[in-house]
């Protein structure tokens, strides 16, 4: 009976300990219907098509088509190239460098000498690294010689390459066939104003991709020569993910930020507009930004487009001219009917050059009476809409070039600064008059004949020896400094004598050709491709000795519209042709003035 | 046939098994028919298990299932997040040969895997797509998950895609641990991805593990319980019981003065009440009748002996009178004829009844020893030949040729054929009597056979009744006293033997004597047939007989009767 007992014990064990509890295995429940298909993304621009291999017809084809084939996705350049190559040398090449792309300007078309081999004669002018950002060569490009082997192999269709140097090589028309430039911000020390750094992005990536390069670039710090004067992210800022695509005009962004603190109001939206402003062209409506773990924020204003100051730059500047001396607004400019600003009538004479600048609230004036030896700088500055005394500006002596605001702050008076050559070299001062200050950079330049500011405050454009130069202004220290001046070999310009920002991506660049012709060009502001269908490719043989431009504003265009330039001392304009600024152009009538007659030193208040 | 041959081994082999089950389990089913306190508990054990494992399974089963579903609506909520978070970071690309969207699966997948609550520790998440093999699948953290996204699974999320979930086992870091696997497609512009998330259901099971040790604890001490409680109540009815039946078994063993213990006021004491009373009538009943009948059996002999003395002084004088009565007057001398003849009977029945009290007094003893039937079947038949002379009736005997020797006595062997001859001569009606006599191994058979008047249905059992007649006006001319066929039943079973009648209207009569060859032994059958032979083919079957449960081979017909 026990037996039967334990029997029955021993079932009802069974029972419950096998027949239930979590199983060990079940078979596939179905819950729902999975999420509906994406839409496919609207195909926007379709990237260019790169030329292939088999494309090429002839020896000197391939190696053109071979220098492109480094451009666009940075993360397979490499396998672009190495599709070129015959497979014994796809795998023994390994490029010294395959985090940038050497940019290369073809002095000459490849000549193919009939033996197998391309001669490539080119000049570096550059590096594209994976991170957008072009860095010029640090010296005057020098032709280099580089040969491929070009030739059919055994069983396959078309030229291989047998053998190249172990460089990824990129041509400059590549870069500007295949790259867009693109604008990310970085705030300036004092986080009074957004500056652009320019980099170039592949074509080739789609829309829905690009904020996500855009922030990785924003994380990855700002250009080189941008580096020591603009202010980095947050520190520790990283993007861990992808920024999905712009839905209904919304971007959702989410970044690890551990040193943003959740109360830190002024932070986050300098990093908003920070980020909508290197978004740009892409717009959208509302930015979720999310940090870490915290909930989203939502930004829908546009408050953001003022943190960036070339946005305030107005459609038509207002334009002046100097005729005899005075100071005079030109028609067809906004205010044509208005007296000069800052400058009292009886201090409007014996000028020989000026600049004007206004902020929210104050206007200023940097004027160079006299000529020669016993030029002098005068600034003066008043409230807007009305006059002030101008002060002679001491320290100074010798030639004097033409002044330029760098930086006018609103409110403070007193922290304008302005920057003029003198004798060959830079010079700071102040709106309030004081002795002039020596602008001190590392290394030699030549003497420095053209400086030009970006609206920004930052960015300098210098002309030094007949060469161009980038620097960064440094408001740190007592004076003003300069980063040292970063060259640029713009193409086709022998010389280069003057220079002014055109936008923030573009510099108009005056200068004389190999045969002593000067044309005005934009070319992009690290000098490596220029702007072909814009500028006055040839206007003579007269020295352009100065030129200016008023920068266009982002928003409505990536350079001026608005250039003028002197040259033989009379004013021109840059309009499709040369168009010189008479006084007929002056507003106010000017009695007993020949018809025709010239003025001299077009500038804009900016 | 070798099919047929196995069938037999089998059913050999069967045989054999059962009938060793049956030895080895023959002490439990003794103590099953003969104990209700086992069959209770036992029935208890067994209906309580049944319920509390049913009940134990269902109340597992559902909180395994409970379980379960929270888990997987957990999941489910979990995974839209995920869903949502990996459409999303796929949005930016447009074909499945982007270089980036390796990075970007690495990176969802380690996100996802990472911003896991804490508590759903050891989750995997896994992307892949079945539908793109250009797309490698990745896991995190890194584990084969060959045993838990199974085909069957791909082919609900990649194929038709389906959310769908499996819980399925995997052996990882040398641990079998169950995990529900939810898989979902995500949605891409280039088709669909599969992200799967593999949650480890260790809280549960092992939650799922202590509901049901809790379950099955908690319903084995039920159980036993229960059949504590059965045993015990079952005891407190059945010991009275018991009681009971030990009391009526010995006051049926004669130990008349055995009474019930009565405890306190219930039922039982009712009944032990009531019992006891009942032993008491009956023992006052008892006493009383075995005093009656004692009295009458003492009486009877008293009689007997008190009228033996006369009898004998009656008898001497008679036989005087007797010796003298051709001296006498015709009439008085016909009278002393009448007086002799009426003595005689007398004198006969006066024996028999003493003999009858013997019996009735325990005193008859058996004096066996072997004996051949044959002599005294013939002498029986020597002796009755003057009465069958006169009555014209041949007495026929069918004896064996060789000694019929059993173990019997004699004396009463002879009274017994004496009486059935004398009575087959008697109502003979002038025909033949046959005296048959048979034996076998173990019983030897007398039949004695007449064909007078017979016995009607009933008659064959009151045959053997004292001072039975089968027409009682009838006047006594013969000279039966009414209790030779009594002493011969009596006889007969003194010796273990049977003593049978059977007879059926104008057929006769057979009576049947069976014997045990040794002394003592048990008889089954009987040599000889209780029915005659030779009975009449067309002769209607009689009215059922009213047969003994203990008689020999069942009759076809006519009536019957034994005395054992």
């Amino acid at each position: 009976m026990r037996r039967r007992l334990l029997l029955v014990a021993a079932s009802v064990a069974v029972l419950i300990a096998g027949g239930c509890g979590i199983p060990d295995d079940t078979s596939v429940t179905v819950v729902k219907t999975g999420p509906a298909e994406g839409v496919p993304v609207g195909g926007a621009d379709p990237a260019p098509a790169q030329p292939t291999r088999e494309s090429a017809s002839s020896p000197a084809q391939l190696a053109e088509n071979y220098l492109q084939a480094a451009a666009g996705d940075s993360d397979t350049a490499l396998e672009r190239v190495k599709a070129f190559m015959s497979p014994e040398l796809a795998a023994s090449f390994k490029p010294t460098d395959t985090d940038s792309v050497r940019v290369v300007r073809e002095v000459q078309t490849p000549l193919y000498d009939g033996k197998g081999t391309v001669k490539l004669s080119v000049q570096q002018i550059g590096t594209l690294s994976s991170d957008g950002v072009f860095a010029p060569s640090d010296s005057t490009p020098e032709t280099e010689l580089y040969e491929l082997k070009v030739d059919h192999i055994a069983d396959k269709q078309g030229l291989y390459v047998l053998s190249a140097p172990p460089v990824l090589l990129m041509s400059d028309t590549a870069m500007r066939d295949y790259y867009v430039q693109r604008t990310i911000y970085f705030w300036n020390l004092a986080y009074t104003s957004l500056v652009p750094d320019v980099r170039y992005m592949p074509k080739s990536l789609p829309l829905e991709q690009q904020p996500t390069a855009v922030l990785t670039w924003l994380t990855g710090g700002a250009s080189d020569w941008l580096h020591n004067d603009v202010a980095s992210l947050p520190s520790n800022t990283t993007l861990a993910e992808n920024v999905p695509a712009m839905r209904d005009g919304t971007l959702q962004i989410s970044l690890k930020a551990p040193s943003i603190q959740p109360n830190d109001g002024q932070t986050l939206n300098r990093l908003v507009s920070q980020v909508l402003w290197s978004l740009r062209p892409q717009q959208p409506t509302t930015l979720e930004l999310t940090i870490g773990n915290r909930d989203p924020l939502s930004f829908t204003n546009t408050e953001y487009l003022a943190s960036n100051k070339s946005y305030q730059l107005a459609d038509q500047p207002e334009r002046f001219t100097i005729y005899n001396g005075v100071i005079r607004r030109l028609k067809d400019s906004p205010h044509a009917t208005e007296p000069v600003p800052v400058l009292k009538p009886a201090a409007n004479k014996g000028i020989s050059a000026a600049a004007m600048s206004a902020s929210a609230t104050h206007t200023y004036a940097a004027v160079i009476t006299g000529s020669g030896a016993g030029a002098r700088l005068r600034v003066g500055t008043a409230a807007l809409g009305e006059r002030g005394d101008l002060k002679a500006v001491g320290g100074l002596s010798g030639t004097l070039g033409r002044p330029i605001w760098a930086t006018t702050p609103d409110a403070d008076p007193g922290k304008a600064i302005g920057l003029i050559t003198a004798n060959g070299q830079l010079y700071s001062f102040r709106a309030n008059g004081n002795a002039a200050q020596r602008v001190a950079w590392q290394g030699t330049l030549g003497k420095v004949s053209a400086v030009s500011v970006a609206p920004d405050g930052q960015r300098v454009a210098l002309v030094a020896g007949g060469r161009l130069y980038r620097a960064m202004i440094d408001y740190t220290g007592d004076a003003p400094g300069l980063s040292s001046p970063q060259l640029l070999s713009p193409p086709i310009f022998n010389r280069v004598t003057a220079v002014a920002w055109s936008g923030e991506a573009y510099l108009a660049v005056a200068g004389a050709f190999g045969d002593g012709r000067y044309a005005v060009h934009e070319v992009t502001v690290d000098g490596a491709l220029q702007l072909g269908s814009f500028g006055l490719s040839d206007i003579g043989t007269t020295e352009v000795t100065y030129l200016t431009a008023y920068p266009a504003n982002p928003t409505q265009s990536v350079t001026s519209a608005s250039e003028s330039y002197e040259a033989g001392g009379r004013a021109w304009d840059v309009v499709g042709d040369p168009s010189e600024v008479t006084v007929d152009d002056l507003a106010e009538p000017t009695p007993g003035a020949k018809a025709g007659a010239g003025t001299t030193d077009p500038f804009f208040l900016f | 046939m070798p099919v047929r041959r196995a069938l037999r081994v089998a059913r050999r082999y069967w045989v054999m098994g059962m009938r060793r089950f049956e030895t080895w389990s023959e002490p439990a089913r003794r103590a099953w028919r003969r104990s209700l306190q086992l069959r209770v508990v036992a029935l208890t054990l067994v209906a309580s298990s049944l319920l509390v494992g049913a009940f134990g399974y269902f109340v597992a089963e559902r909180s395994a299932k409970i379980l379960l579903s929270r888990a997987q609506a957990e999941v489910t909520a979990s995974m839209a997040n995920k869903v949502t978070y990996a459409i999303d970071q796929l949005t930016v690309h447009r074909s499945d040969k982007d270089s980036r969207l390796p990075l970007t699966i690495n990176q969802t997948v380690d996100r996802l895997s990472e911003g896991d609550p804490a508590e759903s520790g050891g989750s995997i998440v896994s992307m892949r797509a079945a539908q793109h093999p250009d797309i490698k699948p990745v896991t995190s953290p890194d584990v084969p998950t060959d045993q838990l996204i199974t085909p069957d699974l791909v082919k609900a999320v990649s194929t038709d895609g389906k959310e769908a979930y499996q819980v399925r086992t995997a052996r990882l870091d040398g641990e079998d641990t169950k995990f529900l696997v939810y898989g979902s497609p995500v949605p891409t512009s280039f088709g669909h991805v599969e992200l799967y998330y593999m949650v480890p259901l260790t809280t549960e099971d092992s939650a799922a593990n202590q509901i049901r040790t809790t379950v099955l604890v908690t319903g084995l001490a039920l159980v036993i319980l229960l059949g504590v409680v059965a045993g015990l109540v079952t005891r407190l009815v059945v010991t009275p019981v018991r009681v009971a039946a030990r009391t009526a078994q010995r006051l049926s063993a004669g130990l008349l003065d055995q009474r019930m213990r009565v405890d306190g006021e219930d039922d039982l004491a009712l009944l032990a009440a009531a019992f006891n009373q009942m032993a008491a009538n009956l023992q006052r009943q008892i006493v009383r009748l075995e005093e009656m009948s004692r009295n009458q059996r003492r009486f009877t002999s008293d009689v007997s002996h008190e009228l033996r003395t006369p009898l004998t002084t009656v008898r001497m004088a008679a036989d005087l009178i007797f010796s003298e009565r051709e001296d006498f007057d015709p009439a008085v001398a016909r009278s002393a004829e009448l007086l002799q003849a009426e003595l005689d009977r007398f004198e006969s029945l006066l024996t028999d009844l003493l003999e009858i009290s013997r019996f009735d007094a325990g005193f008859a003893a058996l004096d066996a020893e072997h004996t051949d039937l044959v002599p005294i079947c013939e002498r029986v038949a020597d002796r009755l030949a003057g009465l069958a002379e006169r009555v014209g009736v041949t007495i026929e005997l069918r004896l064996p040729d060789t000694p019929v020797i059993a173990e019997v006595d004699p004396r009463r062997v002879e009274r017994i054929l004496r009486n059935l001859v004398g009575n087959a001569v008697e109502h003979g009606e002038a025909l033949p009597v046959v005296v048959t006599l048979a034996s076998e191994d173990s019983a030897v058979a007398v039949t004695v056979r007449d064909h007078g008047i017979g016995l009607k249905p009933g008659e064959e059992r009151l045959v053997f009744n004292r001072f039975w007649r089968a027409d009682p006006s009838r006047a006594r001319q013969t000279g039966g006293t009414g209790l030779g066929l009594s002493i011969s039943a009596e006889d007969a079973r003194l010796h273990g033997g049977w003593l049978e009648a059977w007879g059926a209207p104008g057929e006769g009569a057979q009576f049947r004597l069976t014997l045990p060859v040794r002394s003592g032994d048990r008889l089954v059958a009987a040599p000889l047939p209780l029915i005659p032979r030779d009975r009449a083919p067309l002769a209607l079957p009689a009215p059922a007989p009213a047969t003994e449960p203990s008689a020999g081979p069942a009759p076809s017909s006519g009536a019957k009767a034994e005395v054992l």
